[in-house]
């Protein structure tokens, strides 16, 4: 009610305060504040404290050195890699796979969730089977198979490949191709903020990059393209052209631009050996900044390639 | 206990709880290491101090343009205020560096060395917080009185009837009315107490309200009395409580104010820092104080125009203190709900802030003692386009426009304790509430331009609520750049310290506790500070990382996708390792300045010079999202992505340490 002179506003003074209500209304405002508090004690005495011991990262190191050498082994959460991988030096092997696909099996050391959003991407179409899990203190290990075939052969790996650019051949030195127009080599990359082993492709403005060579293939080809790294990826958005021939006859062709991540492509194959050409143009590698085009500061397209079986 | 013994006993205490935390900041940030900004203040502190010194030995260098524009152009698109106390002090406390390098790198010895040099360049800002301590003390003790009033001296009012007290329960808004205008000057002039903005909640009037008495009568009749926020909307009355049931020991909502603010992880990280963000909080803190008091006396006036040129001098957040208090101004007068007096369309504590607090500004800032506008209009532009760093939320890099709205609310969340947000929640709906409906005595004489509102309630929870979340709300644009973290709105932490800490003492006093249970509000305050201060404890000295406990710490925010850090200090542990492999390192997001300062006390390792990763023999990484990149990069040099030593929090990596066979 609303006093309208001083007399009333007196007399609203002096109305009877439901006096209870107050009370009762403060009270649960302050046991509300209480138990959060009260929740906050126990979250704290959860959070501030490290749960992982020499002795955990021991038995972690022992359940990995019993699993085949060919299985990759994951970490589900990655903020933890540095540490992981200081302890645990098979997950080095595992370190910037390009997905899940071509392992049959695979097993994620996980301090929570097994399969966060990262390893599902990775999965992408193929639904995992879970086969076991073995506590190791606070990490677990899963376990898990996929209705996926095996890796024939692999980009990454294959140094039967002649490479070109459009001046002539290259030169293979250790993991680096030196052409006339720029360079390629097998290393890791930032792409989408995860690393990827692949093969970063810097060449010069236009000019492609072409690789040239007989593989055994098998059900399908199955590559990825992204861009590296996020300063490149922030300052030019221009696509990259992906060009796969079989035998001299062109059988694909791609356009990849960096907002599609590390983006996958896939080709169905007739298993068999047959003449692969890939051929990868960038469009612009320099980037943009307030003074205009700079060639010198990269953004690098990287790519990888594996031929897979069909399931078994 | 009277009530001068009261307040001296919380002048003591807010005192010695400033001083503690001065002495914990200063000892216990030499574990801290040095952020890159810092690396960069460090250097201009040195530059300005010794032009500074210079200038005390020979006047004439102060007005030589060249060498004064070639010292303070280092690092001059910040004021220069901090930095100047900063070298000074390191001029003052700084002990020498280690013998046998060069004078220019390594630490002159001040007139008293105590301290390594950075920590000397560290302990104005420190001191700053301490000071925002004893104020944020100092106001929340303010808030057990029963009617505050706004620009009143408590203590040397008249004492009031000695009748016992009638206080009221009842804290319904529209209630609030001023008694007898206080004409007296004594009654407001500027003293250090009179800092507290619950001493009065009507302007200018002459009252005791201290703890456990009660105002005298008014003799107006058809006025009603001042009162405090009432949890039952639209009921009001007095209650039957007795003095006793009043008597909310005043260190209570103190405590809880201080600690509120300085007891939190970030709060603490920056507060021990020499960089701005703590500095400015509580200069801002300082002027709304003094704002407040200014409004019923041109003392204080006179005071605000210079504070708030100091403000401005600490950090550019200062200069939207004028405008959120023109809005606090004009929405007092509005809520009058009279015609305002000639007075109060031209109020001396405005005119103040635009006279007084420009020339504050030039004089404290001698890059602009020369082309003035022009060097002014670069700094503002400087800081209306500033670039937009990396920064993670929720797994996502972002470093373009759009940001995300929602950033500085969950960031809030994910680093202040849950409880005390409730409470600061509570504490601003229960006094904005009030102040929406408390209205000016109808029998007020005409307000003069010295004191405008002098007898209008103070309107307190609109102040809190203003200065609360403008800052927040100012970095949920979505074109405001938000790599800082939470320290681009500390500022608003003091006021949410005063809002809890109101709102503690509101919700006590209508529980109208007696008894033994009179001693709960006491009793239970551990339960609500407890988890800032264990995060706060246990994350040192990696508190720009620490989490709050319902954010899971540093590992739920790590799950989380939540920041881990952005300044290159987490390394001090790794000296050690690198000092057993000397040779080039990689610093990566360490500044070469920072590491400079390391050099100059004698703490970096010998023989380990920063080199280019191509060059390195040993990489330093400094985990964040889009740092990624650097990561890779050296895994591919050193062919091996085993770091040889990582600093964590709580199994979260702050910062590894690579190296390889090269």
């Amino acid at each position: 009610m609303r006093a309208n002179s001083p007399r009333l506003a007196s007399f609203a003074t002096l109305r009877p305060v439901p006096l209870d209500a107050t009370r009762r209304r403060a009270a649960v405002l302050l046991g509300l504040v209480g138990l959060v508090a009260a929740v906050e004690w126990i979250a704290a005495a959860r959070a501030y404290r490290s749960i992982l011991g020499p002795a955990d990262w021991d038995a972690a190191a022992a359940a990995l050195a019993a699993l085949p050498p060919d299985e990759p082994v994951l970490l589900a959460d990655d903020w933890l890699g540095p540490t992981a991988r200081r302890h645990l030096l098979p997950l080095q092997r595992s370190l910037g796979r390009p997905d899940l696909h071509g392992a049959p099996r695979f097993h994620v050391l996980a301090l929570g969730e097994a399969l966060p959003a990262d390893l599902r991407a990775d999965l992408g179409d193929l639904a995992p089977e879970p086969l076991g899990v073995d506590p190791l203190g606070p990490l677990t290990l899963h376990h898990f198979a996929t209705p996926s075939g095996h890796v024939l052969w692999d980009i990454l790996d294959q140094p039967a490949l002649l490479a070109a650019d459009r001046a002539g051949p290259c030169r293979k030195a250790q993991r680096t191709w030196v052409c006339k127009h720029g360079r390629a080599t097998v290393r890791h990359a930032e792409i989408a903020y995860r690393p990827r082993r692949c093969l970063a492709i810097d060449m010069s403005d236009g000019a492609a990059l072409e690789l040239r060579g007989r593989v055994d293939l098998g059900a399908r080809l199955r590559g990825h393209l992204g861009f590296t790294d996020f300063n490149g990826r922030l300052r030019n958005d221009a696509p990259a052209i992906v060009e796969l021939e079989l035998d001299g006859v062109p059988k694909a062709r791609w356009l990849v631009s960096d907002n599609q991540g590390w983006a996958a492509f896939e080709l169905a194959t007739t298993p068999g050996p047959a003449e692969l050409t890939i051929r990868v143009t960038n469009l612009l590698a320099g980037t943009f900044n307030p003074g205009g085009y700079d060639p010198e500061t990269r953004r690098i397209p990287c790519l990888d390639l594996r031929a897979i079986t069909e399931p078994t | 206990m009277t009530p001068r013994a009261t307040r001296r006993l919380t002048i003591a205490a807010a005192l010695a709880l400033g001083l503690a935390v001065v002495l914990l900041l200063a000892r216990g940030h030499r574990d801290v290491g040095y952020v890159r900004d810092e690396g960069i203040y460090f250097h201009a502190s040195r530059a300005y101090a010794d032009w500074a010194v210079r200038g005390l030995q020979s006047p004439s260098v102060l007005f030589d343009r060249p060498a004064r524009d070639r010292a303070f152009a280092v690092n001059h698109e910040h004021p220069a205020l901090m930095k100047l106390a900063g070298g000074l002090s390191a001029r003052l406390f700084s002990a020498p560096g280690p013998g046998g390098q060069p004078p220019e790198t390594r630490a002159q010895p001040g007139l008293a060395p105590i301290m390594p040099e950075g920590a000397a360049m560290r302990l104005p800002a420190q001191l700053l917080a301490g000071l925002g301590v004893v104020l944020l003390f100092l106001a929340g003790a303010g808030l057990t009185r029963k009617r505050p009033v706004l620009g009143d001296s408590p203590l040397s009012a008249p004492p009031a009837s000695p009748r016992p007290a009638t206080p009221v329960t009842d804290l319904s808004p529209g209630t609030s009315s001023p008694r007898e205008p206080n004409l007296s000057p004594e009654t407001s002039s500027p003293r250090a107490t009179d800092l507290s903005p619950e001493t009065s909640s009507t302007l200018g009037s002459s009252r005791v309200f201290a703890t456990g008495t009660a105002p005298a009568a008014d003799p107006s009749p058809g006025t009603s009395s001042p009162r405090e926020p009432n949890l039952s909307p639209g009921t009001s009355s007095p209650s039957d409580l007795s003095p006793e049931t009043s008597a909310l020991s005043p260190l209570i909502p103190a405590v809880l104010a201080a600690l509120w603010f300085i007891g939190l992880p970030h709060v603490w990280f920056h507060a021990g820092l020499h960089c701005f963000d703590v500095p400015v909080a509580v200069l801002t803190l300082a002027v709304v104080l003094c704002y407040r008091r200014a409004l019923a006396s041109w003392r204080w006036s006179l005071l605000l125009g210079p504070l708030l040129g100091v403000a401005i001098s600490v950090k550019h957040n200062a200069l939207f203190i004028p405008v959120l208090l023109g809005v606090h101004y004009l929405a007092c007068l509005a809520l009058a709900r009279r015609r305002p007096s000639r007075g109060q369309l031209l109020p001396l504590p405005f005119l103040s802030m635009a006279l007084l607090a420009p020339p504050t500004v030039l004089a404290l800032w001698p890059w602009l003692w020369s082309d003035p506008l022009a060097r002014l209009g670069e700094y503002l532009e400087f800081h209306r386009l500033h670039a937009y760093y990396n920064t993670e939320y929720f797994s996502i890099n972002y470093n373009q426009p759009p940001l995300p709205w929602s950033y500085p609310f969950v960031l809030t969340w994910a680093t202040v304790p849950t409880a005390l947000l409730l409470l600061a929640a509570i504490g601003l709906v229960l006094a904005v509430r009030s102040d929406l409906s408390s209205r000016p005595s109808a029998d007020l004489c005409p307000a003069r331009f010295t004191a405008p509102l002098r007898g209008h309630p103070a309107r307190d929870g609109l102040l809190w609520a203003l200065f609360g979340l403008f800052p927040l709300l100012l970095i949920s644009l979505p074109t405001i750049p938000i790599f800082g973290g939470t320290k681009h709105w500390i500022t608003a932490y003091p006021f949410l310290a005063l809002a809890a800490a109101f709102a503690y003492v509101t919700l006590w006093r209508s529980l109208a506790l007696t008894g033994r249970a009179r001693h709960l509000p006491a009793a239970l305050l551990p339960l609500l500070l407890v988890p800032a201060l264990w995060s706060t404890l246990h994350g040192h000295p990696y508190n720009l990382s620490q989490y709050a406990p319902l954010a899971g710490g540093a590992r739920g925010a790590a799950d989380l996708g939540l920041m881990r850090g952005f300044w290159g200090s987490a390394v001090l542990p790794l000296l050690d390792d690198l000092s057993e492999r000397p040779g080039p390192l990689h610093l990566h997001d360490l500044h070469e300045l920072a590491r400079l300062q390391y050099e100059r006390e004698g703490r970096w390792p010998p023989g380990t010079t920063s080199a280019p990763l191509t060059r390195a023999r040993a990489a330093l990484l400094f985990h964040e999202r889009h740092m990624l990149s650097n990561e890779v990069d050296a895994w591919n040099h050193f062919q091996n992505s085993a770091p040889l030593d990582v600093i964590t929090l709580d199994d979260v990596p702050l910062t590894s340490l690579y190296a390889g066979s090269k």
